[in-house]
């Protein structure tokens, strides 16, 4: 499983576009240059990240017994889920999210032979403001730079949280 | 009393590995039964077996006549306290007590009369509102036996429930779980590795080893008549003898027995030869090797007759401890001498 999720950071961005457009372009699954295989994409580069935080919550709040006790005490396996473990991982799920969040908000290889010509996300943008205005692709770097500094924030201030609630 | 829960023929395995081997137990209602053993025995096993948090591979588990072996661990009736706890950390102290009633549909009032009961057994009423998080140990252990109480299960399980717990707490804690199982009259399995809070607590306990009861039987009777080396062993520290051991000692030995085991405390050092002695005693002499204070019981390490053998001497401050490398005499009885089957006889 582990080695399974981890697998995306082995693949250069490059490489995992190019193999993407080939097996998508054709076949019952025709959805390059949509939105649909972006979606697919990023699932697959966020999920180490996903897959550490949460497992790493999962683990600090020794999730294996506290399922065993809410089940024993008649809860079934999904409302044990919601109502014990859930709680106490959420802040680690949002972290996770977040950060996430923030490497998808500046990748740019993938998405750019992905889905380039089709669909702008910031990077592409930018990119393409380059070749065209100096001045205009300074105050896009600047409003980019802003928003990740305000998004770096919240995660830290979440993390302390996370970490604040284990002390308590 | 009839038999209460019944365990028939217990098998589990983990990969190639017998955990449980044909595991038989049968226990009373109301009765306290100790599971004890080494690391690795299968004693845990057992209890997430009975509590259906796993799986076994064959055999039927009985609880008031009915077969509960393939219900899922909620509709057990089954109560467990885990070693670490496993409070939920999101809940206050009252939450989760009366979180298992909340589960079976309890209304609010009844929920809260009940945790206020149990609250005051426990004796943590001012703490109801504090999270996990702010209590010792110990009263997080006992905010888990009450929570497990709360739904009134058909048995108790405890899981080692004090090994994370120091010395003082853990003596506290165990005679406060003695009187709470009493007053609910609640049949309980209680796991541990520890030979002394088993025979403390215990109405009856059972020694495991390698997936199998080795013995079982009354506290007193499992102390003083281990049938096989490892009961020995494990029970005390006995002298494990082997028979030729047994004859440099006794000069005779009357049995076809290959092992013998005398306990630490019935055998005597004599101080000068003044002492009057019974006919059946045998004096031996010997060396003492190694001196260790234990509290009310002084330890030595004693070479005899070529044989090395622990003496327990009760430190009663009349007489000081012996020195090293001092010569003694012993006082063997031979009536002491218990005969021990061979392993897995």
């Amino acid at each position: 499983m582990k080695g399974i999720v981890v697998l995306p950071y082995a693949v250069p961005g490059v490489v995992a576009a190019v193999g993407l457009i080939r097996a998508y372009s054709s076949g019952p699954l025709n959805i390059s240059g949509t939105a649909y295989i972006l979606l697919g994409a990023y699932f697959v580069v966020v999920l180490p990240y996903m897959y550490q935080g949460i497992r790493n919550s999962l683990l600090t709040v020794s999730a294996g017994p506290l399922l065993a006790a809410a089940e024993l005490l008649g809860a079934s396996r999904m409302r044990a889920f919601a109502s014990v473990i859930l709680p106490n991982i959420w802040p680690g799920v949002l972290v996770s999210a977040l950060l996430s969040f923030s490497v998808l908000f500046g990748e740019f290889v993938m998405t750019n032979m992905l889905v380039g010509g089709q669909i702008q996300t910031i990077q592409v943008y930018l990119y393409r403001r380059m070749g065209e205005s100096g001045h205009l692709a300074s105050a896009i770097a600047i409003t980019y730079f802003a928003f990740i500094l305000i998004l770096s924030a919240l995660l830290m201030k979440l993390g302390q949280k996370v970490n604040g609630g284990m002390k308590r | 009393m009839s038999d209460y829960l019944e365990l028939q023929g217990i098998r589990k395995r983990f990969g190639s590995a017998n955990v449980l081997d044909e595991v038989n137990l049968q226990i009373r209602e109301g009765e306290l039964v100790t599971l004890l053993g080494p690391s690795g025995c299968g004693k845990s096993t057992m209890l997430r077996c009975i509590a259906g948090l796993s799986d076994i591979d064959g055999g039927r588990i009985l609880l008031d006549g009915k077969d509960i072996a393939n219900l899922p661990p909620r509709s057990r009736e089954i109560g467990m306290v885990f070693q670490a706890y496993a409070l939920f950390p999101n809940l206050t102290v009252s939450q989760n007590i009366e979180y298992g009633l909340k589960m079976r549909g309890v209304d609010k009032a009844a929920r809260k009369s009940r945790s206020e009961e149990l609250l005051a057994i426990v004796e943590l009423t001012d703490k109801r509102d504090a999270y996990p998080q702010q209590l010792s140990g110990g009263q997080q252990q006992r905010v888990a036996l009450a929570r497990s109480l709360a739904v009134r299960p058909k048995v108790l399980l405890l899981d080692e429930p004090l090994s994370a717990l120091d010395a003082q707490i853990r003596k506290n804690l165990r005679s406060e779980i003695r009187a709470i199982q009493r007053q609910f009259n609640m049949t309980t399995i209680f796991v541990t590795h520890d030979q002394e809070e088993a025979l403390t607590l215990s109405d009856r306990v059972c020694l495991m080893n390698k997936g199998r009861i080795v013995q079982e039987g009354a506290p007193e009777a499992i102390y003083t008549k281990p049938r096989t080396e490892f009961v020995a062993r494990f029970m005390g520290s006995y002298n494990v003898l082997s028979r030729t051991d047994a004859f440099k000692l006794f000069g005779k030995v009357d049995s076809a027995a290959q092992s013998f085991a005398i306990r630490p405390e019935s055998v005597s050092l004599l101080k000068g030869s003044a002492e009057s002695l019974g006919t059946d005693r045998r004096i031996a002499e010997g060396t003492i090797h190694t001196v260790s204070i234990l509290g009310n019981v002084i330890r030595y390490g004693v070479e005899a007759a070529g044989v090395r053998l622990t003496i327990d001497a009760l430190n009663d401050g009349r007489s000081l401890p012996l020195a090293e490398r001092s010569p003694i005499r012993l006082a063997l009885d031979e009536s002491q001498l218990l005969h021990l089957e061979q392993e897995g006889a």
